[in-house]
């Protein structure tokens, strides 16, 4: 090291190691200042997880129960998700060339019956050699078995069934039109009450298999829906892609089915997601600015306390810049500081909660009603927020300390050193 | 006094003419009308006078805390006047040790880091620091109070502290003002015979300012100020320090 090298360095270790001690020379103010930026940068590291861990939870809730990875629609089909028109019902592509698992089924408005009660339910036909390789059934409750082969039955959302009150073994009426639009109702008996990953489905669904539909609705090999699960680490959107340029999403009729990634599905949800970051960040901006002023406030209250001191240091011979230096330095040290501490706190409620999840309640999961979430949230960790919101507070503590140095490094040394 | 003498190589001071005046609201409180005075190297000087005389603002003068509004300040034959601020800072750091009336300790560091301080500031090397420090500590009898910090020693024991650190990087000359005046008699003899030993032993110059009459009598020139103008000078010239 050069001789400038070594007094540079040996002038940044005697400004770090003052500032440190006169941090800690009045800790219940540097506390107490602390508050408001331990408490906006755990509640910004703590927010972000949580809604990182929404939209997982949607994705998730999603891509496992009702769009895999990719999810093709016929053409004309609305892809709100809010309707089920039959008549859209097309004879799927042949998926040439996609060695994924793909399972198709048909989604159709119906209503179930039981005795005096009659609810509106989403009809999900399922292909059963197929579905099961797509939609991971291995994590839903199931309680009762799944429908067998040629048997009239059906299985339903367990949260539909105790709004129905019924239960396995018990006898529903199923009423829907067919592809064709003629009424008809069939006569099942439930043989399970499934509880996927996902409300909707829960307290909606009446699950029943592709032949036992083709009865109910007449579906000559038309279907309404049809998921891939692409099983690789690539990006869906760049299968999706790939398989659509080579006319793998092509009907035999000749016209392209709509396909859309999963995070294409849920580009709504996870948009409501974002104007939940943004209130976040406002409300973690405001809280930051009240920290600023706390930090604004202490430091300079240390200025006007320290004058004698700062003139000692000035008639010391310490540079002017330095103690600039030394007010900006304490600043940035507690932003930091109590940023850590708060970034600390935050990411260990973020891991705890990611790995025991947050489970909603059953008003809760009413109250989501028809939205496609699960019932345990887990929260997401991520290095950004943390990262973002330290750096944020290093800068508003050093900013609130601008004025301060400013104010301690313009002092005129004979008059200060005898001020009291 | 009027005519101002001619650069001196061999004083380590010089004051020729000075003017200070402070602004009060509107007007001008004239607290130097025109000093001129030289201090040689080992001199032992009391500035004295009535409260409000000038012997603060003098002190400030020659120790570069401060400009004068007219006339020259030089030290080590150079117009203080010539340099910038942190020029002036640098011959602070290495040249004038200060010893100040509240003793003006850092109250964050303990006494030997205290000491350490100003030796980092004077730019020193940091090989045979720790041995340098520990010395000068032990000089003003405080070998076994280096870990203290200042709250935690006495009003003495801070003022010796006050002492070593401005006699650890070996300056040309020690500004104290007033360095007894919140010390009991006992003590206040004490740190002037401290002050006085540090002179005889290192040949440092040493001018303090003081009312005290105890503090006078040790003094070997004593400068009367009163008005912002110097009313007796016991040294008939520079010549006559050290006598
Ligand atoms: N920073 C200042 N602003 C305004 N006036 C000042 C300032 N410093 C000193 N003065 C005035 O200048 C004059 C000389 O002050 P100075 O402090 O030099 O006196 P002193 O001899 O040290 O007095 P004391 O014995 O009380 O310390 C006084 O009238 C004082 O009021
Ligand atoms: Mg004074």
């Amino acid at each position: 090291m050069t001789r400038l090298a070594l007094l540079r360095r040996a002038r940044s270790m005697l400004i770090l190691g003052l500032a440190v001690r006169n941090l800690f020379r009045n800790t219940r103010r540097t506390v107490i200042t602390s508050g408001a930026v331990v408490f906006g940068v755990a509640l910004q590291v703590l927010g972000w997880g949580l809604v990182d861990g929404l939209d997982d939870n949607f994705l998730r809730a999603v891509s496992t129960t009702t769009t895999g990875d990719i999810l093709l629609r016929p053409p004309e089909y609305p892809t709100d998700g809010l309707s089920y028109p039959l008549e859209e019902a097309a004879a799927p592509p042949a998926l040439t060339g996609f060695s994924g698992e793909a399972a198709s089924r048909v989604l159709f408005s119906a209503r179930v019956v039981h005795k005096a009660d009659a609810a509106r339910a989403v009809g999900v036909a399922y292909d059963p050699d197929q579905d099961y390789r797509v939609f991971p059934r291995e994590r839903w409750r199931v309680q009762g078995v799944w429908p067998d082969a040629g048997q009239s039955q059906v299985a339903l959302g367990d949260a539909l069934g105790r709004l129905l009150g019924v239960g396995v073994g018990d006898e529903v009426v199923v009423q829907a039109r067919t592809v064709d639009g003629a009424q008809n109702a069939l006569s099942y008996t439930i043989t399970a009450l499934v509880h996927t990953d996902n409300g909707q489905l829960d307290n909606t669904a009446v699950w029943l298999r592709m032949d036992a539909a083709d009865a109910l609705l007449q579906l000559q090999g038309r279907r309404t829906h049809l998921s891939l699960h692409v099983g690789t680490l690539e990006d869906a959107a760049v299968v999706r892609d790939r398989l659509q340029a080579a006319g793998a999403f092509t009907g035999p009729d000749g016209k392209l089915w709509d396909a859309k990634t999963t995070r294409e599905e849920a580009a709504d949800m996870l948009a409501i997601n974002d104007i939940r970051r943004r209130a976040i960040l406002m409300l973690v901006g405001v809280i930051m600015a009240i920290a600023a002023t706390g930090i604004a406030n202490t430091v300079i209250m240390a200025a006007y306390e320290r004058v004698r001191e700062i003139g000692t240091l000035l008639a010391l011979g310490m540079k002017r810049r330095d103690v600039s230096l030394l007010f900006l330095t304490e600043g940035a040290m507690l932003g930091l500081g109590a940023g850590s501490v708060g970034a600390a706190i935050g990411t260990a409620g973020v891991l705890y909660w990611q790995f025991n999840g947050i489970v909603l309640g059953e008003e809760t999961m009413k109250a989501t009603g028809n939205l496609p979430v699960s019932a345990i949230i887990y929260t997401h960790f991520n290095w950004g927020p943390v990262i973002g919101s330290l750096v944020f507070s290093a800068l508003v503590a050093i900013f609130a300390s601008v004025q301060p140095a400013r104010f301690a490094s313009r002092l005129n040394p004979a008059d200060a050193v005898r001020a009291d | 006094m009027s005519s101002a003498p001619a650069v001196d190589s061999q004083l380590l001071c010089q004051l020729e003419d000075v003017k200070k005046s402070y602004p009060m609201g509107d007007l001008l409180v004239q607290a130097l009308k025109g000093v001129s005075v030289g201090i040689t190297a080992g001199e032992f000087t009391a500035f004295a006078g009535p409260s409000g005389s000038g012997k603060s603002t003098i002190l400030n003068l020659i120790g570069c805390l401060d400009r004068p509004s007219s006339g020259r300040v030089l030290l080590e034959g150079k117009d203080v006047a010539t340099l910038g601020d942190a020029e002036l800072g640098d011959l602070r750091a290495r040249r004038i040790g200060f010893i100040f009336q509240s003793f003006n300790l850092i109250p964050v560091l303990t006494a030997y880091e205290n000491v350490e301080l100003a030796l980092r500031l004077a730019g020193a090397p940091e090989k045979g620091q720790r041995e340098v420090v520990q010395e000068a500590l032990r000089s003003v009898g405080l070998a076994d109070y280096m870990t203290r910090r200042p709250a935690q020693l006495s009003g003495g024991q801070q003022q010796r502290v006050a002492i070593a650190r401005a006699l650890v990087k070996k300056p040309a000359l020690i500004i104290a003002d007033e360095p007894t005046a919140n010390l009991d008699s006992k003590n206040g003899a004490a740190i002037l015979d401290l002050m006085k030993t540090m002179n005889a032993e290192n040949r440092t110059t040493f001018l303090f300012s003081t009312h005290d009459a105890m503090v006078m009598e040790r003094a070997r020139r004593i400068i009367r100020l009163a008005d912002g103008e110097i009313v007796s000078d016991d040294a008939a010239g520079p010549a006559a320090a050290g006598a």
